[in-house]
């Protein structure tokens, strides 16, 4: 077996049994295809498959992903990333976040990039459904010769709306380039201005003038530009919908035609609580900082999600109310009842009132964060309880409440 | 008729994802003795004490859901039997303040509301024709409102007043709901009651003294 074809074994393996890993994890693997309308650059059209794992612990996220493209009978490892993500506990509507990545692209030996970055962010909350945070970092591409480290500023907002999240950004890049003398459409460029000599360090540690380097026609030229992005998700039982658009600001020897304005979507189609369908496609533009090109894409993969969580071993704070995002109880046409609960990071959620005779019902995990069980309950009031991850029995959030007797307290559902 | 393999795993495949879409609902088949979950000796004082209330002519579902709600919530049996107990007392007390021609749902609140600290005497001004009141929803949201730190007479007397000035099922929710944000962002829950109530203008006056219910001018055609 080669070496590319033992690899995705290897990691098909990985991604195909989490089970008694120590903390919450999620393994994605993807099948499509990936076109580039950059001849020379990168194979025009190949076959992609991508495995991505991700482990969240409380504060911490740690999260792998790659790919493998088929060109012609070869299969060949594409790019892999290691991402860590840390946050501070909410203090005061505050909390802060870094985010570091590490990253090497494999597929063409002339884009061949190792890249490190770093990003930090405040994050605002100014409730439970809305929030904004701004943030900067730097990243470093090490193989790269097309561009320096890039600097990157930006901020961004999100609002829940129902059952939607709505996201806005807004991200400045800043970097110097060693640019070709015609720019992205094509019209020669004069870089005499502008031009001076440049140093590169090649992939082998040799120091390159900027004529060996990149042919007597480059010059070196900061640039900038800054990306405008909208995002809607959507997410409703078993079914959860992402929608993005983006435009690009900046002057055409800085911004190429094919990544100007952008747009993508993704589905994810729940089969059980642990398995999910992945399909999508659209276009992303060009990454500068790792020195990828835009391209447009199609996959469609499964997704394995959320081994148990060793309660005795990893160090999860208990779960309390403010977990819970959302709590609804919604009339159904047949009288029935239909709870809703979205909360993240539980193993499991149950339910028990009057109704039940005082008996725990579990509700079905539908989705990443939702849960829901439909019920006969009769018009008028009824008090009910909520219980997640075997805890304490709380009044569900967004109902008015009473004390139990029994030293805690009961909702009080007023059923129309 | 023949059927092929392909219709008859079809079938079984519809059967088994009808098997799965009604599960739910037989959770629900009603338990012959639910009593069973508790022991001999605190099972003998529930039922006598239902059977009191039964002859009483008070409500005893109520009394066995304490029950059971006490032993899901594994209380010991002496708390549990003082809990069906109160119940049973505040049924009593109820029956005094606002008569027996309640539903349950009006038993419920009723009995929450009491047992949230809401004097007898304040409960007995919701009794009369509360036809077409929403009393179980004033009852509901002012216990919650005196859960949550509302002063009780500040709370009675607001809540009383937009009920027998003929407030609707979503003006009780509305300021209920208001009130909860304003408490949980750190407003002090009296002055949150307060603020809020002055939304309902020519309905309300805060603190004001509240009137015997036959002196209250009918606004229900206003």
């Amino acid at each position: 077996m080669t070496e590319p074809k033992a690899a995705i074994a290897a990691l098909t393996l990985v991604l195909l049994a989490p089970q008694g890993a120590l903390a919450q994890i999620a393994s994605k693997l993807e099948a499509g295809s990936i076109t580039t309308q950059q001849e020379g650059e990168v194979p025009s059209s190949v076959f992609s498959v991508a495995p991505g794992i991700r482990v969240d612990l409380p504060y911490f996220a740690l999260a792998a992903h790659g790919s493998a493209w088929l060109t012609g009978q070869q299969w060949q490892i594409a790019d892999g990333t290691l991402s860590g993500t840390l946050l501070t506990p909410t203090f005061n509507h505050l909390r802060g976040e870094v985010i570091g990545n590490a990253s090497r692209a494999f597929f063409d030996q002339s884009l061949a990039n190792d890249q490190l970055d770093a990003q930090a962010r405040l994050h605002v909350l100014l409730s439970q459904n809305g929030g904004f945070w701004v943030g900067g970092g730097v990243a470093r591409p090490w193989r790269i010769a097309v561009v320096s480290a890039v600097d990157v500023t930006g901020g961004g907002a999100w609002k829940r709306v129902g059952d939607a999240t709505l996201s806005g950004t807004y991200t400045n890049f800043f970097f110097t380039k060693v640019a070709a003398t015609r720019d992205s459409s094509g019209t020669t460029q004069s870089c005499a201005a502008r031009s001076e000599p440049l140093t590169i360090t090649s992939s082998n540690g040799a120091s390159l003038t900027s004529s060996s380097a990149a042919g007597s026609n480059d010059c070196r030229r900061q640039s900038r530009f800054s990306d405008l992005e909208g995002s809607v998700n959507w997410a409703y039982g078993w079914l959860e919908l992402t929608g993005q658009a983006g435009y690009r600001f900046g002057d055409s020897y800085d911004v190429t035609p094919d990544s100007r304005r952008w747009a993508a979507g993704t589905a994810v189609l729940w089969i059980t609580d642990r398995v999910a369908a992945v399909m999508g496609g659209g276009r992303v533009p060009t990454n500068p900082s790792r020195g990828l090109p835009a391209r447009n894409y199609a996959n469609f993969g499964l997704m394995l999600s959320y081994s148990s969580i060793p309660r005795t071993t990893v160090p999860v704070a208990p779960m309390t109310l403010a977990a819970v995002k959302y709590f609804e109880v919604r009339s159904l046409a047949t009288g029935t009842q239909k709870i809703t609960v979205r909360v993240g990071g539980v193993e499991t959620v149950e339910v028990m009132g009057d109704f039940s005779d005082w008996t725990p019902l579990v509700l079905m995990r539908r989705g990443r964060d939702m849960w829901d069980i439909t019920l006969p309950v009769t018009a008028g009031v009824h008090e009910i309880n909520l219980r997640l991850d075997g805890g304490p029995w709380l009044a569900p959030p967004g109902l008015p409440t009473r004390r139990d007797s029994f030293s805690g307290d009961v909702g009080l559902l007023v059923v129309p | 008729m023949v059927v092929s393999s392909r219709t008859s795993r079809f079938i079984a495949y519809a059967a088994m994802v009808s098997a799965a879409l009604l599960q739910p609902l037989a959770l629900f088949a009603q338990d012959p003795d639910p009593l069973s979950r508790l022991d001999p000796n605190t099972r003998f004082t529930v039922e006598v004490i239902i059977d009191s209330a039964r002859v009483a002519g008070v409500p005893t579902r109520p009394l066995l859901l304490k029950a059971l709600e006490g032993s899901a919530k594994h209380a010991d049996n002496r708390h549990i039997v003082a809990a069906v107990r109160s119940v049973f007392h505040a049924e009593l007390d109820v029956r005094v303040a606002l008569g027996s021609a309640l539903d349950e749902s009006e038993w419920t609140s009723a009995v929450s509301a009491l047992q949230s600290g809401v004097p007898l005497e304040v409960l007995s001004k919701f009794r009369g024709d509360h036809a077409g009141k929403p009393l179980t929803r004033a009852l509901v949201v002012m216990t919650d409102l005196i859960q949550r730190g509302v002063p009780m007479t500040e709370a009675s007397s607001a809540i009383m007043q937009l009920w027998q000035r003929g407030a609707a099922d979503g003006d009780f929710y509305g300021l209920w709901k208001n009130v909860e944000q304003d408490i949980l962002s750190g407003q002090n829950p009296g002055t949150a009651l307060q603020q809020r109530i002055r939304e309902y203008p020519g309905r309300l006056t805060p603190g004001s003294k509240i009137p015997p219910a036959s002196q209250e001018p009918d606004n229900s055609s206003s």
